[in-house]
């Protein structure tokens, strides 16, 4: 078992199979060996920890993915970006916590270098956006407009004939 | 202590110890506050979005860029694009992530090196964009080969050709009929068709014969004579044309079209040109025939020239004229005027000169001698055109316009109508196997960068011809010194090396007893396509291209070597009778005359596709980035190739194919309008035309990057193609597969995949229409499914209440 401490002190515990989905950690254990101290991760909440585990936990027998998102050499231009589409229902409900939680779920999974929980919540984040309106972006997001009257009439006269639907 | 706020274990500690009606009571709690929660959702969704806002400070978008880079993985440019209009910061931020800009492009092109061609699609916007963009490509590609990509209109550009999918592809079409100005039947009421002429109707034609992205097009009513010039104005555009505004009070309006008529008449110009007034009121009275010719060209929107041949302008029963209008659009003067027994082209327009030519017969003893006793008629008229006949004896004049020192108020003194030479212009005559180009310079720092995003600098005109004897094609600047009086500013000997142009050279073309039908084509400032056809002594004839640059480091003005030549092919597939440049400059299409498209690489010279093309269309007009407007079909069907993915898109414009007119006479616009019968519409199906019928012309052309005028007979049309609201398609989940939401866009073009390797490659069914559910409904669908459900729970605890005080009840009687 391996001992984890969040920023706020408080501590867990989970089979280091299933933690070394995590190539921060997996990297750490490699170096120091197995001991009984707990690996600190003061960039880690409890609850986002509790999450990153939930979700350690979920995919422990998943195959490695890295790298399955690289750009196929020679697409041509407009070619489409990497599905956003292909999220299962476990982890569609995963994701399903409000936009601050799933921030830091994004910047957890970054930090402890968790590939698959990092494309799932950005492409989280992704679906979220498709085919929004910058109007419906703010909305969504909470975004303060900090355009000036006339950057706002620009930018709406340069977007008007894409936007136009 | 609300239940809810004390966590999971101590609520549980609090069920644990109450008694059942306790129980019942904190059930009904549970119920209520669920009902409230639910209640505050629902109205969440009807809040106005500041007070939202206000409420929910706390949740910003606020991941850092290098997170953003990851999302942006997913997304497609046109959300990358509506994210950076969300807010400055945030479009500031994405605009200078060079990280992110090299990611980007990566994605859509697979490697970072060649950046400058996405810049360079941008010779098809508006030319400050371009001119901007150019400035972009300095910091792309710096000398020290480092390159410093990101400024803010990178996001413009992928603004650009992130559309172009969702738009050109995939969107819908609005039509706008525009009201065309009231024609002037005044001109027209001394001939036989003046009943036919009102307003609403005319016995001619409309006819598209230029348009340009800045919102203009050309077009000319047949009969009587009128040439429209119609703008559509773009508000992002407009201030763009500052050079060319129109003062608006000489508009008609219709709608939000404004509307010039360039009659001839009218545009006369003084009363004193009495010979030029009547040649007017003589071309006005042209009934216009199949086989009159009219061309238009539009410069910008500084000038429109227009050309026309006919029989009956003179009143001289089968004689042929031809005349020439070039109208200067800043304040509607005619600022040239010719008229000639033998016909006009207008070969190209740049920088305030015009290079047209004429075709004429050459006198035998004299190669270079001009000779214009030989009249033009319809039956010489079919022997060549773009293609010379050797046999015929005939060779081309081509003359260069100064269309600042030509006006016709400067140059009245003296002039005739009929030869109205322009005081600077440059004449050259080319044999039987020659043509001349206008060579368009730009400024020396985008020159080097071989990109023809900036403005023309200068123009000047090269000869190419084909010395049978030394059996080798020169190429020859062309009197520089006359071009330094007129437009010009470039001297022989300064300018030249400024520009590194050579004065002239050759190119090896053995086992060629003739070279005829040249096109030569400017790729930038120093490459030149030249294409024709070689004939050898045994009469076989073969299509050739190459590629030749007029850099003056690598030839020799004392000819003698090819140092200049890049490649040359030849074959039947490099036969063509238009050559168009990419806009980024990597390839050329050959427009052949069985109406194929042939992508041909500027590098190798290697044809790399081939696209069906259609029909008695001009040349393809570059949309964006790599799709292609071809044109329309008869049936109204309008095509577009995307040279990249090898493919063809078609989309209907009025939904069905209209009606077919059934001569010019008889037609009224109630007749364009009236319903097909079974027999016509037989045939349509069939895709064929019943004989007899004269077959109905759409003509298209792009305005905008948006927008086409499509002109049909006696209607004008502007068609704004839009995107395709999205549909949220939810597949049912099975036991093998995961569930997944699918985020598809109702497929309104039909797309064909052409394969040149494999036969049959043709039109794929449409494809099915999904069922469309919109945001609102879906948001109704969710709170009715969430008012629903809590009925049901309160139902549930209900029945559960009701049950249990039954039961207290029967222990109470049982205690």
């Amino acid at each position: 078992m391996v001992r984890l401490h969040s920023s706020e002190g408080s501590e867990f515990e989970v089979e280091r199979s299933v933690i070394e989905k995590s190539l921060l950690i997996k990297n750490m254990l490699d170096d120091v060996g197995e001991n009984d101290a707990a690996i600190p991760l003061p960039n880690v909440s409890g609850p986002i920890l509790a999450k990153v585990i939930e979700y350690c936990e979920h995919h422990r027998n998943d195959p490695d993915v890295d790298g399955q998102n690289t750009t196929k050499p020679g697409t041509s231009a407009g070619a489409s970006s990497p599905s956003s589409d292909d999220i299962d229902e476990w982890d569609m409900e995963f994701c399903r916590v409000d936009q601050g939680t799933l921030y830091e779920m994004i910047l957890a999974a970054n930090y402890l270098d968790i590939r698959s929980m990092l494309d799932l919540t950005c492409k989280t984040v992704a679906n979220m956006i498709k085919n929004k309106s910058p109007e419906e972006i703010r909305r969504t997001f909470n975004i303060t407009k900090d355009f000036t009257p006339e950057e706002e009439e620009l930018v709406r006269r340069e977007n008007a004939w894409c936007e136009d639907r | 202590m609300s239940m809810l706020a004390m966590g999971p274990r101590s609520a549980a500690i609090v069920l644990g110890s109450c008694r059942f009606p306790m129980l019942i009571a904190s059930l009904k709690h549970v119920a209520g506050i669920l009902l409230r929660a639910s209640t505050q959702i629902m109205l969440d969704y009807c809040t106005p979005v500041a007070s939202k806002q206000q409420q929910q400070q706390q949740q910003q978008f606020a991941l850092p860029i290098e997170l953003l880079e990851s999302i942006f993985l997913y997304l497609d440019d046109a959300s990358i694009v509506a994210l950076a209009a969300c807010a400055r910061s945030l479009g500031s931020a994405i605009c200078q992530s060079e990280r992110l800009w090299r990611h980007l492009y990566r994605k859509h092109y697979g490697h970072e090196e060649p950046l400058a061609g996405m810049v360079a699609h941008t010779t098809t916007t508006p030319p400050s964009l371009s001119a901007f963009s150019a400035g972009a490509e300095g910091e792309i590609h710096p000398r020290n080969g480092t390159s410093s990509l990101p400024v803010a209109q990178w996001l413009v550009l992928l603004r650009l050709r992130a559309m172009a999918p969702s738009i050109w592809q995939h969107g819908v079409a609005q039509t706008m009929p525009v009201a065309l100005p009231r024609l002037n039947p005044a001109s027209y009421a001394a001939t036989e068709h003046a009943m036919a002429s009102t307003s609403t109707c005319f016995p001619g034609e409309l006819k598209l014969l230029d348009a340009n992205k800045h919102g203009w097009s050309l077009m000319a009513c047949t009969e009587p004579l009128a040439i429209l010039l119609l703008h559509y104005p773009q508000p992002s555009l407009a201030s763009q044309l500052s050079n060319t505004d129109v003062p608006i009070s000489q508009w008609t309006s219709a709608g939000q079209f404004s509307s010039l008529s360039l009659d001839p008449l009218q545009l006369s110009g003084s009363d004193a040109e009495k010979a030029l007034e009547e040649d007017s009121r003589l071309w006005t009275r042209v009934r216009y025939a199949p086989f009159h010719r009219i061309q238009g060209r539009l410069l910008d929107g500084a000038y429109a020239a227009v050309t026309m041949t006919a029989a009956d302008a003179m009143a001289t029963a089968g004689q042929w004229y031809s005349a020439i209008w070039v109208w200067r659009l800043s304040d509607r003067k005619l600022c040239w005027y010719a008229r000639s027994l033998h016909p006009f082209s207008i070969v190209a327009m740049a920088h305030h000169t015009l290079l047209y030519r004429q075709r004429l017969q050459l006198a035998p003893t004299s190669d270079h001698a001009p000779s214009f006793h030989q009249p033009y008629n319809y039956a010489n008229s079919m022997l060549t055109d773009g293609a010379m006949n050797s046999a015929n004896e005939q060779g081309w004049t081509f003359i260069l316009c100064n269309l600042l020192a030509d006006d016709l108020d400067n140059n009245s003194s003296g002039s005739n109508s009929t030869a109205n030479r322009p005081r600077d212009a440059t004449t050259v005559t080319t044999g039987t196997m020659g043509c001349c180009h206008l060579h368009q310079l730009r400024s020396p720092s985008k020159a080097s960068l071989q990109s023809m995003a900036g403005p023309v600098a200068d123009a000047v005109v090269y000869r190419h011809s084909y010395d049978p004897v030394d059996q080798r094609l020169n190429w020859q600047l062309v009197r520089p010194t006359a071009m330094h009086d007129g437009t010009s500013t470039m001297t022989p000997a300064d300018d030249l090396r400024r520009w590194r142009l050579a004065c002239a050279g050759s190119l090896d073309c053995r086992a060629a007893d003739h070279v005829h039908g040249t096109i030569s084509t400017q790729i930038d400032n120093q490459r030149v396509v030249l294409t024709g056809m070689t004939r050898d002594r045994h009469q076989r004839v073969t299509p050739f291209v190459l590629l030749h640059s007029l850099d003056g480091d690598g030839n020799n003005s004392d000819a003698g070597h090819d140092s200049g030549l890049r490649w040359h092919c030849t074959g039947p597939r490099y036969a063509a009778q238009a050559v168009v440049v990419a806009p980024n400059l990597r390839y050329l299409l050959l427009h052949s005359m069985e109406s194929m498209i042939r992508v041909v690489s500027l590098d190798t010279g290697e044809v790399l596709r081939s696209l069906p093309g259609l029909p008695h269309e001009g040349l393809p007009q570059p949309v964006i980035g790599d799709l292609w407007l071809v044109g329309a079909t008869f049936h109204g069907e309008l095509t577009l190739v995307d040279t990249e993915r090898n493919e063809q898109y078609q989309h209907q414009l009025e939904g069905t194919p209209s009606p077919l007119v059934s001569s010019p006479s008889s037609s009224t616009a109630d007749r364009l309008s009236g319903e097909m019968n079974d027999a016509d519409a037989a045939h349509l199906r069939q895709g064929r035309l019943r004989p007899g019928l004269e077959r109905q012309r759409w003509s298209v052309g792009l305005i905008g990057h948006n927008l086409l005028v499509c002109v049909r007979a006696r209607a004008v049309s502007v068609i704004r193609f839009r995107r395709a609201a999205p549909t949220i398609q939810l597949t049912a989940p099975t036991n093998l597969t995961r569930r997944k939401s699918k985020i598809q866009l109702p497929s309104l073009m039909r797309r064909a995949t052409i394969s040149t390797h494999k036969a049959g490659g043709h039109d794929a069914p449409p494809l099915p229409e999904q069922p469309t559910q919109r945001p609102l409904q879906r948001k109704t669908t969710l709170l009715r499914t969430m008012a629903r459900a809590i009925t049901t729970f309160q139902q549930t605890i209900g029945q559960y209440s009701q049950a249990a005080s039954t039961s207290a009840n029967g222990s109470d009687r049982t205690k």
